[in-house]
């Protein structure tokens, strides 16, 4: 629609000098009369265009309603306000409408602005500011207010957390300290165990090699003395002998009984020299082994043959139980001498009652030898010294009554003799009823000596 | 307007079943009444509503609510523009609260008003509803220079930079605004835009080279926190 074919009626002159804006359009909308205002505030033409082309999209709207309704007769008017766009600014503008019906080139409305005092909007403009100014700020602070808030929990956690691993670190360190207190408490109780311990090695050793000293000491007196007593025993036994066998003229009863107490004498001396340095040899380790094949059963015979004077003198009976041929590879004469000592002990102490020795295979290999008396047996606490040396069970408690006579040495030899021909020597007896002596042989004695 | 006439608007409102407390505060700030409209508010959450269903129950229906009335030529923009600033007042009475319990671990957003003050109070109501769930905001408001929010952006590279523009003639700025971001930033943020002619021409924002937009601060707050979600 062009502006060019359409005119407005013209403004009265009354309404060119008024201060607000002053338009008259055509029911269409377009602009056909202004007074001036408006342009001067929008900094536009505004005759002759749509005034939708000036308007914000809202304000439309409202113009269209404006347009649209033309209130009654009488109807008290209403002000409406649009927003009006210009060259750089929008701005609020309220307009009353007014009908003219009987233009004769159709119906116009007047629109005819409520005059406002220019501040009115520069108030609302510094208002909106300082309200919206005051809203940033609130909300700036606040944020501030609780990123600060947090920080200082934040702190307020690390200083609690630092605080505990404070305490933490000085109790561990107090508990470190009593630690090590504890250890050089410790380390100084070891020092002088160990001190102590160093001084009681010594001691010990000190003690063990005067013990060795004195051991060697002794068994080279006892080797020395029997071999210096033996010379002179013989001598007193040979000049017996002579004497008992009337070379130096015959004798009367009394002379005859006191030489033959005398030879007895110097038998026993003799016996007990002997054994003596049995014991010696065997502890100075010098008893050699020569191993040969020994039948024990004859050997048994043998020694019972060698002590039957002995046995029949006290009325004593031999007897030998063997399950057949028991052999062994083993020192005869060291066996032999073994089984004397244990008969002649059995023959001595057994009180006149027979002595069985038994002889059988061992289980394991090797052998077992039993000799069994029926004397007054050896009570259990005797049982363990009576392999002592110098120990006689009958001597010690009744003296010398009983007539049985003996070194004290023999079962210390026997026990040394078994072990040195790699077997035991054992006891068992039972008080009233008599003992068992139970000696074991290897099938093969170990070729080497020692004690 | 006088109290009597805003009345009658409530009366309407209430035949349409809205909110009893939306109700009353839009009556207090029709009417002027700054003391009424926080009494409201504080009513509200006495009852157990929280700052965002402040935001999205009372103030975001209330103000939009205001501008219908102004098209029906009901209120008048000086009506308009004392209840938008009674609303902002209302709003900046909750900071306290709200960024007590806000982490501001989240993305970070900033946000820039192309019109005046009495237009940024949606753009603000985004900002805020973003803080309550945690997103880092920075609300710029009104009338930023440009390239002020060029150096800012290229700065601090947010993951959304936020604009609105509720007047025809601004949205010139918020176009500059884009293409300055798009040319000078090296990191770049997604763009959301929003206001009146955006919610008006569905097509206007992509057209302007923006990444999203929406048309009120819950939808807004919606699709960034999609668009985010990890």
């Amino acid at each position: 629609m062009s502006a060019t074919t359409r005119a407005g009626t013209g403004l009265h002159p009354a309404l060119r000098a008024f201060p607000g804006a002053v338009l008259e359009l055509a029911p269409d909308g377009v602009v056909l009369e202004s007074n001036g205002c408006l342009e001067r505030s929008l900094e536009r033409a505004v005759a002759g265009i749509r005034l939708d082309d000036l308007l914000d999209g809202a304000s439309r709207a409202k113009l269209a309603e404006m347009l649209r309704r033309r209130p009654a007769p009488g109807e008290p008017p209403v002000a409406w306000e649009l927003i009006l766009e210009g060259r750089d600014t929008l701005s609020a503008h309220t307009f009353y409408p007014v009908w003219s019906d009987d233009d004769p080139g159709g119906d116009r409305l007047w629109l005819v602005e409520s005059p406002r005092d220019p501040r009115f909007g520069a108030v609302h403009e510094e208002l909106a500011a300082v309200n919206s100014e005051q809203a940033s700020t609130q909300r700036q602070l606040s944020k501030e207010k609780a990123r600060l808030g947090r920080a200082l929990d934040e702190l307020e956690r690390e200083l609690g957390e630092n605080a505990q691993l404070s305490r933490t670190l000085q109790q561990q360190n107090e508990e470190m300290e009593a630690q090590n207190e504890e250890l050089l408490a410790m380390t100084e109780e070891l020092h002088a165990g160990q001190d102590q311990l160093l001084g009681l090695n010594h001691q010990l050793e000190r003690r063990s090699r005067e013990l060795q000293l004195a051991l060697s000491a002794r068994n080279r007196f006892y080797a020395a003395m029997s071999h210096e007593l033996r010379t002179p025993i013989n001598a007193v036994m040979g000049y017996n002998d002579l004497l008992l066998a009337s070379v130096y003229g015959s004798l009367n009863e009394q002379q005859e009984l006191a030489i033959e107490r005398s030879q007895r004498a110097a038998q026993h001396l003799r016996e007990l020299v002997n054994d003596v340095l049995d014991i010696s040899r065997l502890e100075a380790g010098r008893a050699e082994l020569q191993p040969e094949t020994v039948d024990l059963g004859a050997l048994v015979d043998e020694v019972f043959a060698s002590l039957r004077p002995m046995a029949q003198a006290m009325g004593v009976a031999m007897r030998l139980s063997s399950t057949g041929a028991v052999t062994v590879e083993s020192d005869r004469k060291q066996v032999r001498q073994l089984l004397e000592n244990l008969v002649s002990n059995a023959i001595r102490f057994g009180a006149g009652a027979p002595v069985f020795v038994r002889v059988q295979a061992a289980r394991g290999g090797g052998a077992q030898v039993e000799v069994v008396d029926g004397g007054p047996g050896i009570a259990p606490e005797d049982q363990g010294r009576i392999f002592d040396e110098f120990v006689q069970l009958a001597r010690d408690e009744n003296g010398d009554s009983t007539g049985v006579d003996g070194t004290g040495l023999g079962l210390p030899i026997a026990r040394r003799v078994a072990r040195l021909l790699g077997g035991q020597l054992d006891l068992s007896s039972t008080v009233g009823v008599g003992s068992t002596f139970r000696f074991t042989l290897p099938d093969r004695v170990a070729g080497a000596a020692g004690a | 307007m006088a109290p009597a006439e805003a009345a009658v608007f409530t009366g309407e409102r209430r035949a349409a079943g809205r909110d009893d407390a939306a109700n009353r505060f839009l009556d207090a700030i029709v009417a002027g009444n700054r003391r009424r409209a926080f009494e409201v508010a504080d009513q509200a959450q006495a009852a157990g509503m929280d700052i965002r269903g402040l935001y999205l129950q009372v103030f975001q229906p209330a103000l939009r609510e205001i501008g219908r009335l102004w098209q029906q030529n009901r209120i008048t923009v000086a009506d308009e523009h004392l209840a938008t600033a009674i609303t902002q007042a209302a709003m900046a009475r909750l900071y306290e609260g709200l960024f007590a319990s806000a982490t501001g671990q989240g993305p970070l957003l900033i946000a820039a008003c192309a019109d005046s003050e009495r237009h940024e109070v949606g753009l603000r109501m985004v900002c805020d509803i973003l803080e309550m769930e945690g997103w880092d905001t920075v609300f710029l408001g009104a009338a930023v220079p440009l390239p002020d929010l060029v150096r800012m952006v290229c700065d601090r590279r947010p993951q959304v930079v936020a604009l609105s523009a509720s007047l025809g003639p601004n949205l010139e700025r918020v176009e500059a605004a884009i293409r300055a971001i798009r040319e000078g930033c090296a990191e770049q943020p997604v763009i959301a835009v929003g206001g009146r002619p955006f919610s008006a021409d569905p097509g206007l924002a992509a057209r302007m080279g923006a990444d999203l937009t929406a048309s009120d601060a819950a939808e807004a707050a919606e699709r960034l926190r999609e668009r985010f979600a990890a």
